[in-house]
């Protein structure tokens, strides 16, 4: 764990010295309000995310930091009575602007799951499901090099290639957790959300994931929901506090849990509410 | 860059077809559900258009004299003859006059049978009544027989019209409510046949079929939700019951002819047996039912009597079973609801027999509703097909009451613990 | 603590009262020993005057020649097959009626509807269910039948009066909430995060129901079919109505075929003697069609038990 946080510190200095504000942010967040029925969820929410680095957002249950990563694909619109205010863009694009289509748009922002939900199918056609829907693979070795490479770049492939027809619902939970990765990756998406993604695990099969999430920032910008602060620190480059619906403070991570501006940021990382 | 434009692009190409599967298949469950919608629609219909006449009947006001060599000699149909003859003076031939006689009905003289036995004065009186008119005469008033298609094709001939038409021109041929499809036993003939026996069959089967399966199908319940361990004939009993639900009706009926009628020698054709058989088949109904609504019951009521002291008897006898009540008689009546439209047990114990009486008790031979409504809807006259129809509109309102009634008691007594 | 006389005669009361529940939770074990009994009883009489294998193997059903005992073969025909054939015809034209309708239902009311919607749509389509099967039959020998002679007339082909088709297309309307309600049920259990999961790579609604709701759920589907199966198999009323007598041996959903159900009511209606060939063939096969829809209740409730379990 050690060396997670190590890594994660030096990357932080490596960004900081490329000059980060510098680039363009990949996911931006103004005014963002959500109502459940009558029930406010999020109140004027404003949050800038960095592309190619890991944004954790944090706070106590039922704070709305599930609820803003759910705004960022759209999953909110199969929810009755959701109703969604502000500006979302993506790379300067409105998501939540007319004619912006919700299957393309979650194509390129996919989504791991706080619970492993494989599809009850083999572990091939789970990771083949996402290209084969979207018609991304012109053939079969297409499909079959697509299924590799994405289970190979979540780290399981070695675990698997002798059982692909074997159904993924087998696996273990951190296997079943890297699979739902290796499908979202299949995609080639732009943005992964990732939803609490080891909260049902073992520290072991934690361990792997966020090892992973540090690999996979390379290529994607990731934005991660945790409960746990120690995750937050070892894994991300950007946290996001979010308390009663608003969000309190956002920052570089060392910043967030090492010198916070706000008494309830101060409060929540020291342990104090929860 | 450019490959995730490619890749974009790709996604973007395939999304008008994707979105038209999608507007298919959800066209697909609308057409489902609306297929499945206008079947019921169009069956109802179908059923209430045919049915909707046979509430009314042609009735045909005559002048009647009660004259008393008749009445002595109990032939009430001549003096339905005599006033008819009157009424047209100017028919003559035998044959005319037999044609013109068959404007009645057969019944018609029972109607008159049964003025006389209200009033034994009327002897002698004269009288103008509304008397029943044969089936084809009322097919004809209610446009089922058409009069422009040639004579050769009709049951109602150019002469008989004429009378009609003169009896309709003096008010004295009118459609009017059919109370004896109400009042009356099975018949041959469509205008005197009514459903009230059938009726009577059916309410004497669920009486017994109630008093068996009721108390029988709470005691299990209780006991298997209650008191019952749990071990591998509980098991057993489980498995049972939720595999007796699933037997075909017919099996039912096949377990009475074999067992109640030929082994132990009860009547054939009554309403007790009938009832017996029906118990049997409802029983696994109202046992679910009841279990589920014991199961509704919190566990905080019962360790709340039991902290009083109270046995696990009286626990579930004082206040576990007063809760779940409502509960079982909704299952109940959904149950005789059930009961009411079957009709393929009743077949096999012989409670299809053609039967004028109406019964009066649980041993007198008896057809039930749905069987009459079978054994009609075999019969070739055109009159029998609308009362076939009507008396499927009673069976119906049947049981839109019970289910509406146990719509209801569930609304009123439903409780959130 | 000491036992009253009182406290003693309420115990003695209460042993009485426990005795009796499960004396009456046994008359539903009597029940089906009393079927199975009585079928297995009456079919092994029958058996000692028609040998099984004429019966399970027979081409010919004419039971009607048994009542005449001087003549030879006066034991009658009673091979079955025809009987199993025009069941097995009417209960694969309702089931292939009632599937794709209960099902597509069933989709539209779990995955698509409104609430409101549901709330009207479903109790409607269970009033379908509670229709008495007699009320079907006279739909289908009424109505249907006639629809369907005259519409195979105007283009040309001859229906039979009392057609397979039209006895099998009004028991596919009957079963049609029991097919979507089970569905509807099983549907319902697939969990959420199953369906996010595929929203969330981009997959549309009827993707993610084809690809992923439906291939979970579709143990309890087949159990769910199953049991359609059952019910059909067993129907009476709207078959005694709407099909034929006579026996008849073809894949013709046109022509008139006969069923199961139907030889046991024409079997065992009317007078005769109880102890012909002819009344006992009935209970023959009545325990052909108990065992048949037995076996096919037990595996289905099996299988959708199994499948509850699996995401409890």
């Amino acid at each position: 764990m050690e060396l997670a946080i190590h890594t994660d510190v030096s990357a932080n200095a490596r960004v900081n010295a490329q000059g980060l504000n510098s680039k363009p942010h990949k996911v931006t967040a103004e005014g963002v309000n959500v109502f459940y029925g009558n029930k406010q969820a999020l109140n004027q929410v404003n949050l800038d995310i960095p592309s190619n680095m890991v944004t954790a957002l944090i706070g106590p249950s039922g704070c709305g930091k599930s609820t803003f990563l759910r705004c960022l694909n759209r999953m909110n619109d199969v929810v009755d009575g959701c109703r969604v205010e502000g500006e979302i863009c993506l790379d300067g694009e409105n998501i939540y602007a007319r004619g912006v289509d919700v299957v393309h748009l979650r194509a390129r922002v996919g989504m791991v799951f706080q619970k492993p939900n494989p599809f009850p199918k083999s572990i091939y056609d789970n990771v083949a499901y996402g290209p084969r829907i979207h018609g991304l693979a012109k053939s079969r070795t297409d499909m079959d090099e697509i299924v590799m490479t994405s289970l190979e770049k979540a780290g399981l492939l070695d675990e698997v290639r002798d059982r692909l027809d074997a159904p993924g619902t087998g696996l273990s939970g951190g296997q079943q957790q890297r699979l739902c990765i290796a499908r979202a990756i299949a995609v080639e998406p732009e943005v992964i959300l990732m939803d609490e993604p080891c909260s049902a695990l073992d520290p072991i099969a934690t361990a792997k994931i966020e090892e992973l999430i540090d690999e996979l920032k390379e290529n994607y910008t990731i934005i991660m929901v945790t409960h746990s602060m120690q995750q937050a620190a070892r894994v991300s480059q950007k946290t996001a506090f979010f308390h009663l619906g608003e969000l309190v403070e956002q920052g570089d991570t060392t910043d967030i849990f090492t010198k916070p501006v706000d008494e309830r940021t101060k409060a929540y990382v020291t342990g104090r509410i929860g | 860059m450019s490959d995730t434009l490619t890749h974009s692009e790709r996604i973007e190409a395939g999304l008008t077809k994707r979105y038209r599967a999608e507007k298919r298949f959800r066209l697909y469950g609308i057409a489902a559900i609306a297929v499945a919608m206008a079947f019921l629609v169009i069956m109802l219909a179908a059923i209430g258009i045919r049915g909707i006449g046979a509430f009314q009947q042609t009735e045909v006001a005559l002048t009647v004299v009660f004259d008393e060599t008749h009445i002595k000699d109990n032939n009430w149909q001549a003096i339905v003859k005599e006033s008819m003859r009157k009424k047209f003076p100017e028919v003559t031939s035998r044959s005319d006059k037999r044609l013109l006689t068959q404007l009645m009905s057969s019944g018609a003289g029972f109607n008159l049978q049964n003025m006389y036995r209200a009033d034994p004065s009327l002897v002698g009186e004269t009288r103008t009544v509304w008397l029943t008119a044969s089936d084809d005469v009322d097919m004809l008033m209610k446009g089922a027989i058409d009069r422009a298609s040639p004579q050769s094709e009709r049951r109602v001939s150019d002469k008989e019209i004429v009378w009609i038409d003169s009896l309709i021109a003096d008010g004295a041929l009118e459609l009017k409510f059919n109370t004896h499809f109400f009042t009356g036993g099975d018949s041959r003939e469509p205008e005197l046949a009514g459903i009230f026996g059938a009726f009577m069959g059916s309410i004497f089967s669920l009486a017994v079929c109630f008093l068996l399966s009721f108390p029988l199908g709470v005691m299990t319940a209780i006991y298997l939700e209650e008191f019952a361990p749990k071990n591998r004939w509980t098991d057993v009993i489980e498995v049972n019951i939720n595999n007796l639900a699933a037997v075909p009706s017919i099996v039912f009926g096949l377990l009475g002819l074999a067992v109640f009628l030929n082994f132990f020698m009860l009547p054939r054709s009554a309403p007790l047996v009938g009832g017996m058989v029906l118990a049997l088949m409802t029983l696994p109904t109202i046992i679910i039912a009841s279990r589920a609504a014991l199961r509704a019951v919190p566990p905080s009521i019962r360790e709340a009597a039991w902290g009083m002291g109270a046995s696990s008897v009286q626990t579930v006898l004082h206040h576990v079973l007063p809760l779940a009540m409502p509960g079982m008689l909704t299952g109940t009546i959904i149950g005789m609801a059930q009961a009411l439209g079957e009709s393929a047990p009743l077949l096999m114990i012989g409670m299809v027999a053609f039967i004028v009486d109406i019964p009066g008790s649980f041993t007198d031979p008896a057809t039930a509703l749905p069987v009459q409504i079978f054994l009609w809807a075999d019969s070739p006259e055109r009159a029998f097909t609308e009362r076939t129809a009507a008396a499927i509109i009673v069976l119906l309102v049947f049981l839109v009451t019970m289910n509406l009634i146990a719509v209801v008691l569930r609304k009123k007594f439903e409780r959130r613990w | 603590m000491y036992v009253t006389p009182a406290r003693r005669a309420q115990k003695a009361v209460e042993a009485v009262i426990k005795g009796i529940l499960i004396a009456s939770s046994t008359v539903a074990i009597l029940t089906t020993v009393g079927i199975v009994a009585s079928l297995l009883f009456e079919s092994l009489r029958f058996f000692g005057e028609v040998p099984l294998t004429d019966f399970l193997f027979g081409l010919e059903w004419s039971p009607q020649t048994a009542m005449r005992a001087d003549q030879v073969g006066s034991s009658g025909s009673f091979g079955a097959i025809p009987l199993f054939a025009g069941t097995l015809l009417i209960s694969a034209i309702a089931l292939i009626i009632a599937t794709p309708i209960g099902l597509f239902a069933a989709i539209y009311l779990a995955e698509y509807a409104h609430v409101s919607v549901r709330n009207w749509v479903k109790p409607i389509l269970e009033i379908l269910a509670g229709i008495p099967t007699v009320v079907y039959g006279f739909f289908a020998a009424l109505v249907v039948a006639p629809w369907l002679r005259g519409g195979g007339e105007s283009i040309g082909l001859d229906v039979s009066s009392e057609s397979a088709l039209a006895a099998g297309l009004v028991m596919g309307v009957m079963i049609i909430p029991l097919i979507s309600s089970l569905s509807d049920d099983v549907i319902n259990a697939v969990p959420q995060t199953m369906r996010d999961g595929s929203f969330g790579l981009g997959a549309t609604k009827s993707e993610t129901i084809r690809n992923v709701v439906l291939p979970a759920a579709l143990p309890g589907i087949m159990g769910g079919l199953l049991l359609a199966a059952s019910r059909a198999i067993g129907e009476t009323m709207i078959v005694v109505m709407a099909a034929g007598l006579a026996s008849n041996l073809t894949a013709n959903p046109l022509q008139a075929v006969t069923t199961v159900t139907v030889q046991i009511v024409t079997l065992l209606t009317g007078d005769q003697e109880f102890d012909s060939a002819k009344t006992l063939a009935a209970f023959a096969l009545g325990l052909m069609l108990f065992f048949t829809t037995l076996v096919l209740n037990v595996v289905a409730l099996h299988i959708v038990k199994k499948y509850r379990e699996q995401y409890e």
